[in-house]
């Protein structure tokens, strides 16, 4: 009885699909397999004086370990950090951008390039990321509404179905069920969008829903908290603030762990401090983050910072020394190999040809840049290394935001 | 049991119904799964993973067609199923541009219809086994008996693109610009001949002038530079001629197959 009413369902399925159905023979007319291919094309936005610099740069050794590379990497300097800054800037940066330069720094695989841009070298750059501090995540005017109607039913029923999909790593599925289907609007219904779209990492929608559940909800706590983590990797740290300061539910700890991480981002020590009170170091889904935490406020302000201008002073003695005390060894020995390699060139030619020769003159000028610039680097390394160490510190604590509510809400 | 069975597979029959007139493929590959989810036997498992694997396919998302597909329990087929099924695997892969993974598929699905044979010379014409290629095409066209055709994909065939010799172009390599020569490209070889003659040139002249710490160290740096990218640079025009010389070449037996 029920083979032949599957099959009669599945047939009828057929038919109805055959009417719009591309057929294979038209699958295989219209495939573009142009992507495929190896394209070479020449970075976006490059001028003449680029594009033949990307003609040359194929043609030598090695690869451009960073992104822009050092061609397109002046004149963007020059308008992000002005004229001078660039040029000492570009000295740097081709001391740093080789093998030898990049050998302790970690390369993605897939990914093998190190994207930094001129903004690297401002010491605006700091200020320029709080202002990243966003005043609340954008909410959609009009979430969509649910169905209406006689054909509508109960997302409830279908929630086992759900959680399915996004188990079985059918997420689009999912998205599409919850999305479409002929539902009645409720709390379950907003959480469960709200769920399917962080599951397919689209943060902003998943943080609107989420923060639509309403507090009468069975759904409010774990909506309110990854709303709070949503929202902080969105760059929004004063919202979830003010939201887990009203906050009264059962979850006073992990409460204090986000208050606490979110103070670490606003870089507020005496925030921290007064959430920190609330860590109980007993709680296995909270522990790790709970020291985490602790140990990240004590790098970032109880321990002593590196100095800049000891940096810039050690590298103005024996060139890429500052640059070792930045922590960046491999840069440290590219600098000094390639600054004391056109030093010699350039002593080379004044003792034979004299110093107003052009022989000596050219190697001079190269190596002098070369060597300003890697104090100016070295300079700028520090803050680097410091803000690195900062960018970390902040992954870890999103991380530690974020990844304790999987255990806290299984 | 039976009647919720009865009941679910009508329900997504209606709800298929009002979403097919739209063509919603995406709502029919969720219905499908539904089947799945209510614990459908393993013939129905099997007929709803197809049908939602054609869906992927409509919607042209190559990778999710494939993935669907082999989560079906092959040991639950018959020959004539097996095949249908390899076939829609082979072609997903196909379509996805993962050509050496349809390739492996090739001999397993067989010769047993002409779209498979298409399939087959097209899938190997991609991925550059023009030879066994070759073969498929020219018994795709004589299905139904000897093709006036034949001689013109004979011609085709004769002009594929040969393959680069990696070791050969490395060989090359060492005299720029000669490997550049042998992977066809004139522009580039005569670029990278003067960069590599005005390194050795400025490196002799040093050393022939005495400044030795200039010749080393310049010279040798700017030699670096160019004879060994010459030689990287080889190394990626082998490659990117592999690839894309096959994906032309492919491009050209479609049409031609396609054609009649």
């Amino acid at each position: 009885m029920k083979r032949p009413a599957f099959a009669a369902a599945v047939l009828l399925f057929a038919c109805l699909k055959a009417s719009g159905q591309t057929s294979d023979l038209q699958l295989l007319r219209n495939a573009d397999f142009s992507s495929v291919q190896l394209q070479e094309t020449p970075p976006a936005g490059a001028n003449g004086f680029e594009r033949a610099m990307y003609t040359v740069r194929r043609q030598l050794t090695g690869r451009d370990f960073y992104d822009p590379p050092n061609y397109m990497f002046f004149r963007q300097a020059v308008r992000s950090i002005g004229f001078v800054p660039a040029f000492f800037a570009t000295g740097d940066r081709l001391l740093r951008d080789s093998r030898l330069g990049t050998v302790r720094t970690y390369l993605n695989p897939d990914d093998p390039v190190i994207h930094e841009g001129p903004e690297a070298y401002s010491p605006r750059r700091k200020a320029l990321r709080a202002v990243g501090d966003r005043q609340g995540v954008p909410v959609s005017p009009g979430l969509p509404r649910g169905a209406s109607g006689p054909a509508a039913r109960w997302v409830s029923q279908d929630y086992d179905f759900a959680q399915y999909l996004i188990d079985n790593d059918l997420k689009l599925d999912a998205a599409r069920l919850v999305g479409s289907g002929p539902y009645h609007q409720s709390d379950t219904l907003t959480f469960l969008k709200g769920w399917t779209e962080y599951q397919l990492k689209h943060l902003e929608q998943a943080g609107a829903f989420l923060n639509a559940v309403p507090k009468e909800s069975s759904f409010y706590d774990r909506s309110f908290f990854y709303s709070n983590a949503i929202s902080a990797h969105l760059g929004d740290y004063s919202g979830p603030v003010k939201r887990l300061e009203e906050y009264s539910g059962p979850y006073a700890e992990l409460r204090g762990v986000q208050l606490a991480g979110l103070a670490l981002l606003r870089d507020d020590p005496e925030a921290f401090r007064s959430a920190a009170e609330s860590f109980r170091y007993n709680d296995f889904a909270l522990e790790a983050a709970e020291r985490e935490f602790d140990s990240i406020y004590k790098s970032r302000y109880e321990e002593k910072k590196k100095s800049p201008w000891l940096a810039a002073a050690a590298s103005a003695v024996v060139p890429g020394l500052g640059k070792v005390y930045a922590g960046q060894l491999g840069e440290g020995i590219s600098a000094f190999l390639l600054t004391g390699a056109m030093g010699a060139v350039s002593a080379e030619h004044w003792l034979k040809d004299g110093p107003g020769n052009w022989k000596t003159i050219v190697p001079m000028v190269i190596g002098g840049i070369l060597y300003l610039g890697n104090i100016y680097g070295s300079y700028m390394s520090v803050s680097i290394y410091n803000q690195r160490i900062n960018d970390a510190q902040t992954t870890a604590v999103l991380y530690n935001i974020h990844i304790p509510l999987r255990s806290v809400f299984r | 049991m039976l009647r919720q069975r009865l009941f679910c597979t009508i329900s997504i029959f209606l709800c298929a119904l009002f979403s097919a007139s739209a063509q919603d493929w995406e709502s029919l590959a969720v219905g499908y799964e539904r089947i799945i989810y209510d614990g459908a036997g393993l013939e129905e498992t099997n007929d709803a993973l197809r049908a939602k694997a054609d869906c992927y396919k409509q919607l042209g998302r190559w990778a999710d067609a494939s993935a669907t597909l082999s989560r079906i329990r092959m040991f639950a087929l018959d020959e004539k199923e097996r095949a249908e099924v390899l076939y829609e695997q082979e072609l997903c892969y196909f379509l996805g541009g993962e050509f050496s993974q349809a390739a492996v598929l090739v001999e397993e699905l067989g010769d047993g219809s002409r779209e498979a044979l298409l399939l087959h010379a097209l899938v190997l014409a991609y991925d550059g086994q023009y030879d066994n290629s070759e073969i498929y095409a020219a018994r795709y066209l004589s299905w139904d008996g000897p093709s006036p055709r034949l001689q013109a994909l004979l011609n085709l065939y004769a002009a594929h693109p040969l393959p680069h010799n990696a070791t050969a172009a490395m060989v090359w390599s060492f005299f720029p610009p000669l490997g550049h020569f042998y992977n066809g490209e004139f522009g580039e070889g005569v670029l990278s001949g003067t960069l590599n003659a005005a390194a050795l040139a400025f490196t002799v002249a040093n050393f022939v002038s005495g400044y030795w710490v200039t010749g080393l160290l310049g010279g040798g740096i700017a030699l670096n530079y160019t004879f060994m990218g010459n030689q990287e640079r080889n190394a990626a025009l082998v490659e990117k001629h592999r690839r894309n010389d096959a994906v032309d070449f492919g491009d050209k037996v479609r049409k031609f197959l396609l054609s009649e």
